[in-house]
């Protein structure tokens, strides 16, 4: 209470000292007054009561990514709760054009016929995969389709020595495989006769003992024990992945309705935008696009 | 209570010289991102990857998207570039500047052609901007009219009023007449295949992404190339610039410099472009 009526003198003070300036200060002290620090010294007062909760929805694919933010975000702002969870790019899409969730997390960019002027998409990564071959096979590049043919198990010899390929694939609930079907098989499942590796280094080391073998690993499984193959003549990098020219990538998305100033959703994806976010974001596998 | 008051008071002291402070949030980033024309696309993709090679730390994120959403994302904030084709800003988006109070800058950079194509079986070669008006118009429906055999002409156009090659098309061939309700409309990269599938169809493209599964046909009889587009020979031409809102982040500044100058001037070929992004 003492401190409460000192800060109010001292407030009182200063807003007659400077009469000149004085609907302007009060602004910025009813900022003060309600900054979350003077607020959990002395209550809530008639500061405005913040939305404690983001709710966020969309790609299954995104989940991963956005409860690694959530956990953090959580921890530097107790009390404030973020919900995830998954389903489909589209269907959060909805959800969030229709007010029923904060933010849809997609993991691709709008098509044009999705496009709302009060639609904001915050784009917090690029994530990319990469085509690994023995370091004995001569082939060096593969067209995307020629890619999908082969997981698909409709191109089955490696042109030129005409060897069976041998398709090493990952585990069904691997995110990298999710990743690989949606980006590379527009959705579609790889072929059955796929020999299955549990892991990104069990799959480099299917792949590395089997001098016609092929498969897939994310950005951080690539290893120099395998060749990785340029797609439609372009090497993966963090360059090419941010420039779009290579073709195994997609964004990670935030997509909010209007892009109000204030409140837990837009803080959280600021954080998810920043470098904080952006460091969690690297260190799972993406590339960091802030 | 007195080390409550200090408590009380260094927050106060904290946040009063957080207030007062200029916030300089925006320009710590060493990011740009760049949105929008197609058309523009590969030639950006080759800038942003020298710039990134040439400048350790920086990063240039590059999407397409269309000129639409190269000028939404720049006013809502989520690009700091727009790459966009055509001179007209749609009105909603229009709206939202002068709401929110903000000026679009546009730098032109590069001048590309849109170029008349049909199926490669077509014996024509060359039409007049007065025949592909009235081709277009409707008021000639037989390739029988303009040299061709006695068949009708399947007119195929752009659905997307924002994209460049239909700004281009409506004020360089149509100058305000509207397209015949009975011509086929699809998006913007989708008009080559349409031709390619249809002996007896027009269509138009951008001369940077002219495929060999159609034939180009001159205009008046010369041919779109990046000369005959840089001298003012070739016609039907619109103007990609690069946009932006004033303050420009130091790192987007940057970038936008280099694409102005010499590299632009090096990569716009790539888009089969004439490059004048010297002429502001």
């Amino acid at each position: 209470m003492k401190a409460r009526s000192l800060l109010l003198a001292v407030l009182a003070l200063w807003l007659t000292a400077r009469p000149a300036g004085a609907a302007e200060l009060r602004y910025i002290l009813q900022d003060l007054r309600c900054l979350p620090l003077t607020r959990s010294v002395m209550g809530n007062g008639d500061c405005p009561v913040e939305q404690n909760s983001v709710v966020i929805a969309g790609s299954t694919a995104m989940v991963f990514y956005t409860r690694l933010l959530a956990t953090e975000f959580e921890k530097r702002n107790p009390g404030v709760k973020v919900e995830v969870s998954g389903g489909s790019s589209i269907a959060g899409l909805i959800a969030v054009d229709r007010g029923a969730i904060d933010l849809a997390a997609i993991s691709r960019d709008l098509s044009p016929k999705e496009y709302r002027t009060e639609l904001k998409v915050t784009m917090i990564g690029r994530d990319g995969l990469v085509a690994v071959v023995n370091k004995a096979n001569p082939l060096s590049d593969l067209s995307k389709d020629q890619l999908r043919a082969i997981f698909l198990g409709q191109m089955t010899a490696w042109p030129g020595s005409g060897h069976a390929i041998h398709v090493v694939s990952r585990n069904p609930e691997s995110s990298t495989l999710q990743s690989f079907e949606e980006i590379v098989l527009g959705g579609d499942k790889v072929a059955e006769a796929a020999r299955v590796a549990k892991g990104s280094e069990a799959l480099v080391a299917a792949v590395s003992g089997d001098e016609d073998a092929i498969g897939f690993v994310g950005l951080h499984g690539l290893s120099p024990d395998v060749k990785a193959l340029t797609i439609d003549g372009v090497a993966v990098s963090d360059a090419t992945i941010l420039s779009s020219r290579y073709p195994l990538l997609r964004s990670l998305n935030l997509v909010e309705w209007g892009g109000e100033a204030a409140g837990a959703k837009r803080r959280f994806v600021d954080f998810a935008a920043g470098p904080d976010g952006q460091a969690l974001i690297e260190k799972a596998g993406a590339v960091r696009v802030e | 209570m007195a080390s409550n008051s200090a408590r009380i008071g260094a927050v106060f002291l904290g946040a009063l010289i957080a207030a007062f402070s200029p916030v300089a949030q925006a320009d710590d980033t060493k990011s740009v991102h760049v949105r929008g024309s197609t058309i523009f696309l590969p030639a950006m993709q080759v800038l942003a990857e020298r710039y990134m090679a040439e400048h350790p730390g920086s990063r240039i994120v590059v999407l397409g998207g269309g000129t639409w959403w190269g000028v939404k994302t720049i006013l809502d904030g989520s690009a700091e570039i727009g790459m966009v084709s055509g001179e007209t800003v749609p009105d909603e988006l229009a709206e939202v500047a002068e709401d929110e109070n903000l000026s679009l800058h546009r730098a032109p950079l590069a001048r590309f052609g849109v170029v008349p194509i049909v199926h490669p079986s077509n014996p024509v070669a060359t039409l007049t901007v007065a025949q592909l008006h009235d081709i277009y118009a409707g008021h000639i429906a037989n390739w029988k009219e303009v040299g061709g055999p006695d068949k009708p002409i399947h007119v195929v156009a752009s659905e997307d009023a924002m994209a460049g090659i239909f700004q281009v098309w409506a004020s360089r061939i149509m100058a305000g007449t509207v397209v015949t309700p009975v011509a086929k409309t699809v998006a913007a990269t989708q008009i080559d295949a349409a031709v390619a599938a249809d002996p007896l169809a027009i269509g138009y493209n951008a001369l940077g992404r002219m495929v060999p599964s159609v034939k180009p046909l001159k205009v008046g009889g010369v041919a779109a190339g990046e000369d005959s587009i840089a001298d003012g020979r070739y016609m039907v031409v619109g103007d990609l610039a690069l946009a932006y809102l004033e303050p420009l982040a130091p790192a987007a500044k940057a970038f936008l410099d280099y694409c102005l100058g010499e590299a632009g001037k090096a990569e716009t070929g790539r888009i089969r472009a004439a490059y004048i992004g010297d002429r502001r």
